[in-house]
């Protein structure tokens, strides 16, 4: 048998085993299910919104907060140090480095629970790592830290210390998002480029 | 010789068919790509209410161990969603696969792992619409850009 034979030989195997090849172009999950089901099952991956008001209130750089919203949505109103990643666009390469890196944690959230934990579940099974939730979403945003009110008579230095997180990430809320539209997009656009320098990148 | 050099070829190839066969059946891998999860994002919720209008046959898997809600549901807690038995009950249904737990991340969390596992007939049934806020933002016109 001839070279040439012997190489069509060769391709013609290639290409067939090409043809089984389960490969898919587009990304898909790194963990396997049962990975994927013991990570879910963890119950240190979420925050509360009181945790989330202290991180805003203290410009916590350990945490980035992430609004799966639509960008209509986030433009409304969103909390303040928070960036859009609508969950359309979660596996556009551009949100790679923020989405998958050992730096900060990511903490997610939407209007309630679900559309975050779709997002929460989807980069968690792509493998990145330092996946949170704020639990509730901004429903309980509103509920507990935009509307709640003390009512009792005495107040603890705790239930004092509470309210008082809650009063401050409020004020900052509500001044971010009562900026005109322009002010607004110039605010949260200086939080990217603040963010990308920080982590060393370019804009 | 060459037909020494051949058999090796051959041997060659098989052995990495037998590798690829070995993943293309591996029940403990996920296979679907991502972006079918976020094509699909939007259209999984039933709502309780909704339930009522849709047509049998249909199933209603309860995830939550201790909270049976539904009569005549499936209890697969979703701890144990993998389980070879809960697969095949889950593959042997027919209709429409309705997802149901307390917590809306546990059915959002499961209802992921079963689209990318294959699952094309799996809806998460909630009491109300999701994503919906509930709150209006009311702006303060007093503040002032610095």
């Amino acid at each position: 048998m001839n070279s040439r034979i012997k190489i069509s030989i060769l391709l013609a195997g290639v290409g067939l085993l090409l043809a089984f090849l389960p490969f898919n172009a587009a990304r898909s999950f790194q963990l396997n299910p049962s990975e994927l089901l013991e990570a879910a099952q963890n119950e240190n991956q979420s925050f509360s919104v009181d945790e989330v008001a202290r991180f805003v209130n203290n410009e916590d750089t350990t945490v980035q907060l992430i609004d799966v919203r639509t960008t209509k949505e986030f433009m409304e109103s969103t909390i303040p140090g928070s960036i859009n990643i609508p969950y359309e666009d979660l596996l556009n390469p551009d949100w790679e480095g923020y989405l998958n890196q050992n730096k900060v944690r990511n903490i997610f959230y939407s209007n309630d629970d679900q559309l975050a934990t779709l997002v929460w579940t989807v980069t968690t099974g792509l493998g990145y790592s330092n996946n949170y939730l704020m639990e509730g979403g901004l429903n309980e945003w509103y509920l507990t830290v935009m509307l709640s009110k003390f009512e009792g008579e005495k107040i603890t230095p705790r239930e004092n210390a509470l309210f008082e997180n809650r009063y401050k990430a409020r004020r900052m809320f509500t001044e971010m998002n009562s900026l005109p539209d322009s002010l607004k997009r110039q605010y949260l656009e200086a939080k990217r480029l603040e963010e990308s320098q920080l982590d060393g990148g370019c804009e | 010789m060459k037909i020494k050099k051949i058999s090796w070829i051959i041997a060659g190839l098989s052995l990495l068919l037998v590798l690829i066969l070995v993943r293309a059946f591996n029940t403990n891998l996920f296979k679907r790509p991502a972006i079918d999860v976020i094509t699909a994002a939007e259209n999984n919720t039933v709502t309780v209410s909704q339930l009522q209008l849709d047509s049998e046959p249909r199933i209603i898997v309860e995830l939550d161990e201790n909270d049976q809600r539904f009569n005549e549901s499936l209890s697969i807690p979703f701890s144990q969603l993998l389980e070879k038995d809960n697969q095949l009950k889950l593959k042997g249904a027919q209709g429409n696969i309705y997802l149901h737990s307390t917590k809306a991340e546990t059915s959002a969390k499961a209802w992921v792992i079963l689209n990318q596992l294959g699952y094309d007939n799996i809806l998460i049934l909630t009491d109300e619409q999701p994503e919906v806020l509930k709150y209006k933002f009311r702006p303060d016109t007093t503040v002032q850009p610095e």
